[in-house]
């Protein structure tokens, strides 16, 4: 007989003499950061392809934006699909079994540090996770959208945000009462050149999308498309200035913002000279308006005068339901079935079955309809 | 100092960012100065005063920086966008690098050629080293990969000492062209400046996470109709082509402006006098300098270029010779672009089409139901194609999280339709995508069985732990998350110091008083006696036979005494001297004994 390699006593000892214990912070469920940030990662889609978040084309056609409800079933999937990885025998299903609860919720928590840990400031994975695992809460509700423009090729960088109140404008986004409701952005990415993803926690009434701040471009009016260039003046604060009465001698209109003819070369007429623009602007600030008007001494103040303010396009609670509705449980071939969930037509099926007088209707079988999907 | 972040949806805008030294080499001299004073040993005598000075010591550096070209990464933004259609008829072109000293790396003017000895005014410290130049898409010419002595004056090039054999990119364009275009001194610090943003709520970008970007914009505004290519060029001492002052502006506004035609004319050899007068003009290399001067040779129809000798590019038809005189400048980027009528951020947004994910209601409708599934055809395992219904992680509702968890396989996922006898694959399809995104990563992979091994160590030393707290009856329950040496140490100790613990029934009489002879009340029920005494009295025994309760004798009332009480007690002493012998003794009889 073969002497067993290890005895009774050895294997004793050895499970007992660790010297480094299990460190008490961590729970059992204690996930190795890699691990940990990998399926955080995933519960944010990131790295999934695209044809699974968009399985057919015409969902998403060219200019267009979808709006959506994340399904955390699915990512939940996802990240039973990711554990499954080398899962052979029953006693890894039976500590994925025993863990899985503890790494949702630690994942419900780490997935909100996955765009920080994308932009890649402020600190390793470690002191994120510490930071925010202090703020610990429930699981809440991801949406998000889709967007697919020539905008988002042309225009990189767009600004996007989600609020839970329809705030109306003028909104400064950078006002306490704006940063109140914000909603976290989970993720705002790329998924190719001109498909945009954003994912926000909780349920917007309100998303803006904001052309970048730092491709503002520089603009002048040219109403007629003459040539015949003016421009609106600005105050110190980028805002046009309203005319404070009606002057006809300087084109002024009351309450219309005010613009200037603009100077351009006369060797070249589509060319702007500069140099006298600015002074026509430095001359403007001698003009009593009731708005201060930046001095002109340096570019800044040149540039603050000629950027056109970013457009702001807000998307504002939609009752879209998509379709017929529906609490979204899979329920087929659905207008048939729907109606018979319908509460009104149970009742009337009551009680049409009432007065032919055949007994009391006991469990419909709409019931097991409704449990239909597991 | 960084400023701080402006406050979010704010934008601040600086007028320049000066580098700490400008792009060059320099050369750093180190020295020192070292004195000290030796007292004399005569104290009337002044000290002496001494140096000692190391030796000096001096090097040079390079400061670098993009030059003849600059790397697209660098680019953040560029408007119009690159190749974009669009309604740019009222905008002006710009470039945002994302370095924010760029355009003030280098001097454009190091010598202060154009200033003529005059002292340079204030914002010459904010002209930038390039400018951003609007050319139609047929005005320019773009050359790649071009040696740099054949493309600009040599003047030029030996100021500018180029490595040897560098190659640069290009563009040319008519010199009446650009001269109408090239903005004066003072107007390219007006078009070049910095902007500070928030970048907590950008898409993410690959670089430029900080928020800084300069910017340098173009004078001339694009027209409808037309094709452009937007060059951002060098202006490293090109003192040639800058003016000091900018050229004359319209007088008036016109209103009726018709296209300007034959601008060639006499301005034409007039600035070619003016620049050849600098001295800067490579004249040596243009054989056929006054013929330049003869308008007879001036002809107004365009031929196919012949040759060109530096910055004059000749151009022929038969018989005829006809000279454009070109510019040609460094090309660090360039992008093209086409000025039609729509396309702007603005109408885009609003040209949207905007629903809820998988809102079945949109053109070529494709095959969803009500609850956002999609009919998937699929091939199953027994090899048939059957419909399945498919429904990815974006849903036009909110849905219920799934309770039922985790799942080990694809298989468990996988739901049947009661009405539609269809199959939804939606959950084994995120199981299998999961499964193979975490297997094509080896480090997961590596990380997940890190996790499993350290799991079952753990559940292996619990177990353990519990085993023996139960067989060593452990003062202190066992702790994973403690160390469990101290633990054990401490109960083996404790059973050691503290006496056993209390036996129940030290003479085992609850055994005796059980069996059945012996217990008065099984005797009564077997017998059926009528009273708990008659069997009492059958057994022969009174209550005090099992031990009835015995009162203690009453403690003896004794004073409170004290050590010296004690020790003075010799009789005391004596009494208990005589019993530590007797134990002694016997101790010793016991151990001799066995």
């Amino acid at each position: 007989m073969r002497t067993p390699w290890i005895t009774n006593s050895t294997a004793l000892r050895a499970r007992m003499a660790k010297p480094a214990q299990v460190n008490s912070t961590d729970p059992e469920a204690g996930m190795p950061p890699y691990m940990e940030s990998f399926l955080a990662h995933l519960r944010m889609l990131v790295g999934v392809p695209f044809d699974y978040l968009v399985p057919d084309a015409r969902l998403l056609p060219d200019e267009s934006i979808r709006f959506f409800y994340l399904d955390r079933s699915w990512t939940d999937r996802l990240g039973d699909g990711a554990i499954a990885v080398g899962k052979i025998g029953s006693r890894d299903q039976a500590h994925h079994q025993a863990n899985a609860p503890a790494v949702n919720q630690q994942l419900d928590q780490t997935e909100r540090i996955v765009r920080q840990l994308q932009i890649g400031k402020s600190g390793s994975f470690a002191d994120q996770k510490s930071a925010n695992d202090q703020k610990q809460s429930a699981a809440g509700v991801v949406t998000g959208l889709l967007l697919r423009s020539a905008a988002v090729a042309g225009w990189p960088s767009m600004d996007v945000r989600a609020y839970d109140q329809d705030l109306a404008e003028p909104l400064d986004a950078s006002s306490q009462a704006a940063i109140e409701h914000q909603l976290l952005t989970l993720r705002l990415e790329l998924l190719s050149p001109s498909v945009l993803i954003a994912l926000f926690q909780g349920i917007p009434k309100l998303v803006i999308l904001e052309e970048p701040h730092h491709s503002i471009q520089f603009g002048i009016l040219d109403p007629s498309a003459s040539g015949d260039f003016s421009m609106y003046i600005r105050d110190t604060t980028g805002h046009q200035i309203p005319a404070p009465s009606n002057t006809p001698a300087l084109g002024w209109t009351k309450g219309n913002p005010i613009t200037i003819p603009v100077p351009v070369r006369a060797a070249n007429p589509r060319v702007l000279h500069i140099a006298k623009l600015r002074d026509a602007l430095q001359a403007e600030t001698t003009v009593a308006t009731g708005k201060p008007m930046p001095q002109q001494n340096g570019s800044a103040e040149f540039a603050l005068e000629v950027l056109q303010p970013p457009w702001r396009q807000r998307f504002e609670g939609t009752v879209d339901e998509a379709g017929q509705g529906g609490d979204g449980r899979f329920v087929g071939r659905i207008l048939v079935a729907q109606n018979v969930a319908n509460l009104a037509t149970q009742t009337a099926y009551r009680q049409i079955l009432a007065t032919v007088g055949s007994g009391p209707v006991k469990a419909p079988a709409v019931e097991k309809v409704k449990n239909g999907n597991h | 100092m960084t400023p701080p972040q402006p406050p979010k949806g704010n934008m601040v805008l600086w007028d320049h960012i000066l580098p700490p030294l400008l792009d060059g080499s320099y050369r750093w001299l180190t020295e020192t100065d070292v004195s000290y004073q030796i007292a004399q040993t005569d104290p009337t005598q002044p000290p002496v005063n001494e140096t000692q000075n190391l030796p000096e010591a001096e090097g040079y550096f390079n400061v670098e920086g993009p030059r003849f070209s600059l790397d697209a990464s660098q680019i953040a933004t560029v408007f119009p966008p690159k190749n974009g259609h669009g309604g740019f008829n009222e905008s002006l072109p710009h470039v945002a690098i994302f370095k924010r000293t760029l355009p003030w790396e280098r001097a454009l003017d190091p010598q202060e050629v154009l200033w003529k000895g005059q002292a340079p005014p204030a914002w010459n410290g904010n002209v930038p080293w390039m400018a951003l130049l609007l050319f139609e898409e047929s005005e320019c010419t773009v050359q790649q990969k071009v040696a740099i002595g054949d493309a600009l004056p040599a003047a030029i090039v030996k100021e500018l000492a180029p490595p040897q054999g560098l190659q640069v990119d290009t563009v040319s364009a008519d010199s009446t062209l650009v001269a109408s275009i090239m903005p004066s001194l003072e107007e390219l610090s007006l078009l070049a400046h910095v902007r500070q943003l928030n970048v907590e709520d950008r898409e993410l970008n690959t670089a430029g996470g900080d928020g800084w970007f300069s910017v340098v914009m173009a004078n001339r505004v694009p027209e409808a109709g037309k094709k452009y290519v937007a060059c951002l060029v060098s202006l490293e001492e090109r003192w040639d082509v800058v003016p000091q002052q900018p050229p004359a502006a319209a007088a008036t506004i016109p209103v009726n402006r018709q296209p300007v035609v034959g601008h060639l004319a006499s301005s034409q050899s007039a600035a070619i006098v003016t620049q050849g007068s600098q001295s800067r003009m490579p004249t040596s290399d243009l054989p056929i300098f006054t013929a330049v001067e003869s308008q007879s040779l001036l002809q107004t129809t365009t031929g196919s270029p012949i040759t060109h000798f530096g910055d004059i590019l000749v151009v022929g038809d038969p018989g005829r010779i006809r000279f454009h005189f070109q510019t040609t400048f460094i090309l660090l980027y360039s992008w093209k672009f086409e000025c039609t009528q729509a396309g702007t951020f603005r109408e885009l947004m609003q040209g949207l089409d905007d629903k809820m994910f998988g809102n079945p209601n949109t053109q070529n409708k494709p095959p969803l139901t009500d609850t956002g599934h999609l009919l998937m055809p699929v091939v199953d395992r027994a090899g048939e194609t059957e419909v399945t219904f498919y429904r990815g992680p974006l849903v036009p509702f909110q849905l219920t999280r799934d309770p039922l968890g985790p799942y080990h396989s694809a298989d468990q996922c996988r739901r049947g339709s009661i009405e539609t006898g269809g199959e939804d694959i939606s959950y084994a399809a995120a199981f299998e995508c999961g499964r193979l995104l975490a297997a094509a990563d080896g480090r997961l992979a590596q990380d997940i069985m890190r996790w499993r091994r350290e799991g079952y160590k753990v559940s292996a030393r619990t177990d353990s732990l519990n085993l023996v707290a139960k067989a060593m009856s452990l003062v202190q329950a066992p702790d994973v998350h403690q160390p469990f040496a101290p633990v054990a140490a401490v109960s083996a100790v404790q059973s050691l110091v503290s006496p056993a613990i209390p036996v129940a029934d030290p003479y085992q009489i609850g055994i005796a008083e059980n069996a059945v002879g012996m217990n008065p009340s099984v005797l009564q029920q077997a017998w059926n006696l009528s009273s708990a005494q008659e069997a009492i009295a059958i057994l022969g025994g009174d209550a005090g036979t099992l031990g009835a309760v015995v009162t203690a004798p009453a403690q003896t009332a004794r004073p409170n005494t004290t050590i010296d009480a004690v020790a003075a007690d010799n009789a005391g002493l004596s009494r208990l001297s005589g019993f530590r012998a007797q134990v002694l003794d016997n101790a010793t009889a016991t151990l001799e004994g066995e």
